[in-house]
């Protein structure tokens, strides 16, 4: 009879645990990524000298740059950067790409002449592939909310 | 009563057949009009309305708009939750409603508020109610593209010919399908004529915008000059001056100088196809796209409804202008035939493998055809009542019927008939006649019954915690349960009526049952283990009470999940972008991305929705893309090694390169239908929601962060999210009173000048044949972009002049909210946490504690605690009632058959018996507890019971006839019980086992339920066999006399 008593007893506490168990976990719904900066991600390393890119995010989203003597240099209208009222250059600095200031001393046509603030020999400025490039700067700051 | 039926099955045969024949066509009927979808429904019952209005910042449209609109909303009958979204261009206000309220009633009530404030809302602004569907709705989607595309400015052409084309030729005639509630188009160019006038020039001839818009609006119409009479006719008069093209529009005329030089249009501005602004774009395989998607109307069979709007897709493709191709990108009938191929391989190769059980178990293939027969009539007759009952036909539903259980009524009945025809033949020594047969099936029935019916009986009580169940698992769960129970209680009549019939229309009379070799195989194993049995029969107790225990302690460390995720065949990704990405570059983004994808040669194509469409179903920002990745049939996918990837291998590989190649945006990866539910189930679907209320954006912000940074610190939190987007720029032109004075300008000037020149303005329309499209005058987008043109944009003043608008204002720079969300008629933030590991009581106990303690509220402002657990919370709160009601009810029924305290324990200790096996069997299979599997365990007890019922039964039966007792009385009844008992049992593991090892698409969810029905059909069996009759020996001491309600 105790056993038995045993068993029935067993039993009845057995179905309200199947019925908490299910509350956690297994909301397969969706599969959030990781941190967003990291060696098998496309953004490699963040520091104050900027934002490292993988070779392959560099060839997908096409970023070039070219070579830069001095610290005035003419550029192309595209390697100019707006954010808001405001106007800059990326520079890449030993594979370090950085958003810096400049002045614009002078514009004919489709070419400018600025003043880059911090110069070394070396820099170069990123004239194509700017619009990813500033998303992924943006993105290693801020990440990217989701909302409805 | 019961009695009286089963006579009049047997003796009038033709009319219970025909009856059945009936049903069956019935069955078929019901089953045509059954509405089918690959999962339950399980939106909440909402009404949307979505306002568009161009240009406006989300503050602004939240405050003239949604407001007014919540508003209104208030106070209606059945609204359980008004909750709003606010964004650039537009208002959504979302109206959830109870489930019991019908939806066009409910659209009804929106729609008579809607229209009361109709009045109150700013000019422009226009608000209609959402389509009639739900989160299954979205069930086929289509490309439109150029086979050759073009570059820069033509390509922008193509996009605006594509979209004219899908406006004006697609949609239209997709809309006349039957079932079809709405077509919603992302991407392309809108055609627009645009006037771009040059500031430069307007101010040289001191043009402002308000004179461009006059003279177009004077200009652009047709005039009527009623009718003239002549003689004896008349005819009708009409002065034209609708515009035509562009030539007509560069010659409207503007102003007249004091020179007497007539300005025109093309003197001050360049008139060519523009883009629109837009909110959203589509791309496809890489490149831009018009996509349409076809919404169904809810309650519509979406299977149906695919097909029929695949039939007039190919209609459309071979009437479509040479050079543009439209292309299916996505079709649910697809998905639907694969679950519903799942689910009949399942039931097709379940019926099999019973028919063949019985064969080799009753050696009588007439006996195993009226049993297999049994299988599709009581499907049939399960269709008939599941329209009436509002379940639809999926995989939850159909899928968890296992014929094993239910004919296991059937079996039992016939299995009786055959033994006593069987007996009958011996004794008399020769065939019986016709009558003799009959009068056998009667009794054999009627002898059986109680145990039978009364087993299957329990089947259904066991299935009542199930009903308990609410919210969203109530929608998965109660139909399967409910489809369960009406299959059960089919079968159930049907083995009183048509089986008898069946019976002793098919079953021989001279029944040579000579016993198949199989049963004497089982026979000849069984009979030592029970004799050892007997022997030690405290070693055996105990054996089985460690048993459980044992199994007790597996159950409990099981990892467990909600729901096995259904695969639906293909994946679909939110991209997100940060929050002020523009659209233009989001859609670079998501052309490489989808390339990206492409090199998988998993996968077949990509299309992707970014932002807002049309019809504002999903108001996501321009940063947000919903990129559908369908997938090649898995026998096709590249072999690596000796198999290919599974898919949430694939899911990881495609992540992984999208993060190494594409840094700059994030992924959520999810599956279609599953990420619409999400998104119309908005915050709810989380395990806790933390909603803070309140008036300002920005302290609800930070309150939101600080919240989110407390959580963090409670163990047990996985994914803490906060759904505020973060802040935007705005660029505010603040007219200053003092400057406009002095200017004699007017504020409403300065208002039109920023409104029109670079928001843009409609100026009327062009029509060509039906078509029309908007003329609209704004600058141009470099003009726009530039920040020193918009300073110096002409504003005129009185008296033939201009200023720039830069004398007029302030302009600078401030940050705006990207979105506004409002609930319960405030403004409101959401920290939303998913938990890992952790039981969400304690874990929002211990969260409440640490949040109220840390962080003081401002005053005004307060938090709810919500989500998924509210819904959990109450379920486990009924569950804790029902369940313990509902094994009452068994330990009631049974002691009422048996009337016997020690008896009714006796057989209830199947219960724990079984539950072991399917625990174990988990474990082997490796699979986690889930909502499936517990099912399976509901099921199983009610097996279990059945099994004990049967066997004790004739354990108090054959001490009645035959005045048995102790050990003889075991031997006797075990010998002829074994073989129903065995047969319910091997009927049951068989049935489901092609459900065990299916792959198929939805096999998920069928999975779990099957392995644990599997394992503990063979370990209660096992055990019941043994178990039971030496707990019967121990316990027969204690046992009054029997009741004779079993015994006849």
């Amino acid at each position: 009879m105790k056993y038995i008593l045993t068993l029935c007893l067993l039993f009845f506490s057995s179905l309200p645990i199947a019925a908490e168990e299910h509350e956690h976990e297994g909301h397969g719904d969706h599969d959030e990524a990781g941190a967003n900066i990291g060696p098998d991600k496309g953004i490699l390393e963040k520091s104050k000298e900027g934002i490292k890119l993988s070779k392959e995010a560099v060839e997908t989203m096409a970023i070039k740059a070219m070579d830069i003597g001095s610290q005035s240099v003419s550029i192309p209208v595209s390697a100019l950067v707006k954010i808001k009222d405001e106007k800059y250059v990326y520079r890449l600095r030993n594979g370090w790409f950085k958003r810096v200031e400049i002045q614009v001393v002078q514009k004919n046509g489709n070419t400018l002449t600025v003043i880059i603030s911090d110069f070394v020999a070396g820099d170069k400025i990123v004239t194509d592939g700017l619009g990813f490039l500033r998303t992924s700067d943006v993105f290693s700051e801020e990440g990217a909310t989701h909302s409805h | 009563m019961m009695n009286k039926m089963i006579q009049f099955s047997v003796y009038n045969r033709g009319v219970v057949l025909f009856l059945t024949v009936l049903l069956v066509l019935a069955g078929i009927y019901s089953f045509q009009q059954l509405p089918i979808d690959a999962v339950p429904d399980i939106t909440n019952n909402q009404v949307q309305v979505n306002t568009t209005i161009d240009g406006l910042v989300p503050e602004e449209i939240e405050r003239t708009i949604t407001f007014p609109i919540e508003s209104a909303m208030r106070g209606m009958a059945g609204v359980q939750q008004v909750r709003s979204i606010t964004r650039f261009g537009l208002s959504q206000v979302t109206v959830v409603f109870k489930d019991s309220v019908d939806i066009y009633r409910a659209r009804q009530l929106v729609s008579e508020r809607l229209q009361s404030i109709a009045g109150d809302l700013p000019p422009g602004a226009k608000p209609g109610l959402g389509p009639i569907s739900s989160g299954l709705g979205e069930i086929y989607q289509f490309v439109i593209d150029y086979k050759e595309v073009k570059q820069g400015q033509e390509r922008i052409e193509q996009l605006m010919e594509i979209k004219a084309l899908q406006d004006w030729f697609v949609k239209p005639r997709l809309l006349t399908v039957e079932g079809v509630a709405e077509i919603n188009t992302t991407g392309g160019f809108e055609r627009q004529f645009h006037i771009q006038p040059d500031p430069k020039k307007m101010a040289t001839y001191r043009v402002h915008f308000g004179e461009i818009l006059e003279a177009l609006k004077k200009v652009n119409k047709n005039v009527g000059g009623g009718y003239v009479e002549q003689t004896a006719e008349q005819f009708l008069v009409q002065g034209v001056g609708l515009l035509r093209s562009i030539h007509d529009i560069k010659q409207v005329p503007v102003k007249t100088l004091d020179s007497f030089r007539v300005i025109r249009i093309e003197d001050i501005a360049d008139v060519k196809l523009g883009r629109e602004l837009r909110t959203g774009a589509a791309t496809y395989n890489g490149r831009e796209v018009v996509l349409g998607t076809v919404m169904m109307l809810l309650g519509e069979n979406s299977r149906t409804v695919a097909l029929r709007v695949d039939e007039k897709v190919k209609e459309i493709q071979s009437t479509l202008p040479d050079g543009v191709e439209l292309k299916t990108v996505y079709d649910r009938s697809q998905l639907v035939n694969a679950t519903l191929s799942t689910v009949e391989h399942n039931l097709v190769m379940g019926a099999v493998l019973v028919i063949v059980i019985l064969l080799f178990l009753l050696g009588n293939a007439r006996a195993a055809l009226v049993t297999a027969l049994i299988i599709p009539f009581s499907l049939l007759a399960t269709f008939l009542f599941m329209k009436p009952l509002g379940i639809s036909g999926n995989l939850m539903s159909l899928g968890a019927l296992d014929f094993g259980i239910i004919v296991d009524g059937t079996v039992i009945v016939i299995d009786n008939c055959v033994r006593l025809i069987h007996e009958r033949t011996k004794i008399l020594g020769r065939k019986l006649s016709i009558s003799e047969v009959q009068d056998a099936i009667v009794e054999a029935t009627i002898e059986i019954r109680q145990a039978a019916g009364f087993g299957q009986l329990l089947v259904v009580v066991v299935f009542l915690p199930v009903f308990a169940l609410t919210g969203i698992e109530g929608k998965m769960f109660v139909p399967m349960a409910s489809t369960f129970v009406i299959a059960v209680l089919a079968a159930l009549a049907l083995s009183f009526t048509t089986v008898p019939a069946l019976a002793s229309l098919l079953l021989s009379s001279d029944s040579e049952d000579k016993e198949p070799r199989l049963m004497g195989i089982f026979r000849k194993q069984y009979l030592p283990v029970l004799e050892f049995g007997i022997l030690h029969k405290r070693k055996t107790i105990a054996a089985a009470v460690v048993a459980v225990l044992v199994g007790i302690v597996l159950f409990a460390t099981r990892g467990s999940e909600f729901l096995p995720q259904l695969s639906e065949g293909s994946f679909a990704f939110h991209m997100i972008r940060p929050v002020n990405v523009s659209l233009t570059q989001s859609v670079e983004f998501q052309e490489k991305a989808d390339k990206l994808v492409q090199e998988f040669s998993e996968v077949e194509h990509v299309f992707s929705r970014i932002g807002t469409s049309e019809v504002a179903t999903d108001p996501m920002g321009v940063n947000v893309a919903d990129t559908y990745m369908m997938l090649k049939p898995r026998s096709e996918w590249p072999k690596e090694g000796w198999r290919a990837k599974t898919y949430e291998e694939l899911v990881q590989a495609i992540m992984a390169k999208l993060e190494k190649y594409l840094p700059g945006q994030s992924y959520l990866a999810s599956q279609p239908i599953q990420m619409r539910f999400n998104e119309l189930l908005e915050g709810t679907r989380a395990d806790v929601a933390v909603k803070i209320y309140g008036p300002d954006l920005k302290t609800l912000m930070n309150l939101g962060q600080e919240v989110q940074e407390v959580v963090q610190t409670v163990p047990g939190a996985g994914d803490v999210e906060s759904d505020m987007a973060g802040t935007s720029p705005v660029y505010k032109i603040i007219p200053k009173s003092d400057l406009l004075t002095k200017y004699g300008a007017n504020l409403s000037d300065v208002l039109e000048t920023i409104s029109v020149a670079l928001g843009g303005e409609e100026a009327g329309y062009i029509y060509t044949g039906e078509r029309k499209y908007p003329l609209i005058v704004r600058l141009s987008d470099k003009d726009r972009a530039d920040i020193e043109t918009i300073e110096n944009l002409p504003v005129g003043l009185s008296g033939n002049a201009t200023t720039p608008l830069s004398s007029l204002a302030k302009m600078n720079f401030q940050e705006t909210f990207g979105s506004v969300n409002r609930e319960n008629s405030s403004r409101r933030s959401t920290v939303m946490i998913n938990l890992r590991g952790r039981d969400t009581e304690s874990f929002v106990n211990e969260a409440q504690h640490k949040v109220s303690e840390k962080i003081k509220m401002p005053e005004g402002y307060f938090i709810e605690w919500g989500g998924n657990f509210k819904n959990l919370k109450q379920a486990k709160q009924r569950l804790f009632i029902l369940t313990p009601v509902a094994l009452i009810i068994i330990l009631a029924m049974i002691y009422a058959a048996f009337g016997s305290l020690p008896q009714t324990f006796l057989i209830f200790s199947c219960v724990p018996l079984a539950l072991v096996g399917g625990i174990i069997s988990l474990m082997i299979r490796g699979l986690p507890f889930s909502i499936s599997a517990g099912i399976g365990f509901i099921a199983l007890s009610g097996i279990a019971v059945l099994n004990g019922v049967v066997l004790v039964n004739y354990f108090n039966q054959l001490r009645t006839t035959e005045g048995l007792t102790g050990v003889a009385l075991i031997r006797k009844a075990t010998m002829i019980r074994l073989r129903p008992v065995l047969m319910t049992a091997l009927v049951a593991i068989f049935g489901f086992i092609p459900m065990m090892i299916s792959t198929g698409v939805g096999s998920e969810v069928q999975r779990p339920l099957a392995t644990v029905v599997i394992g503990g059909i063979i370990s209660s069996t096992l055990l019941t066999l043994v178990v039971l009759p030496v707990l019967y020996l121990v316990f027969e001491k204690y046992m009054q006399k029997f009741s004779q309600k079993f015994s006849h």
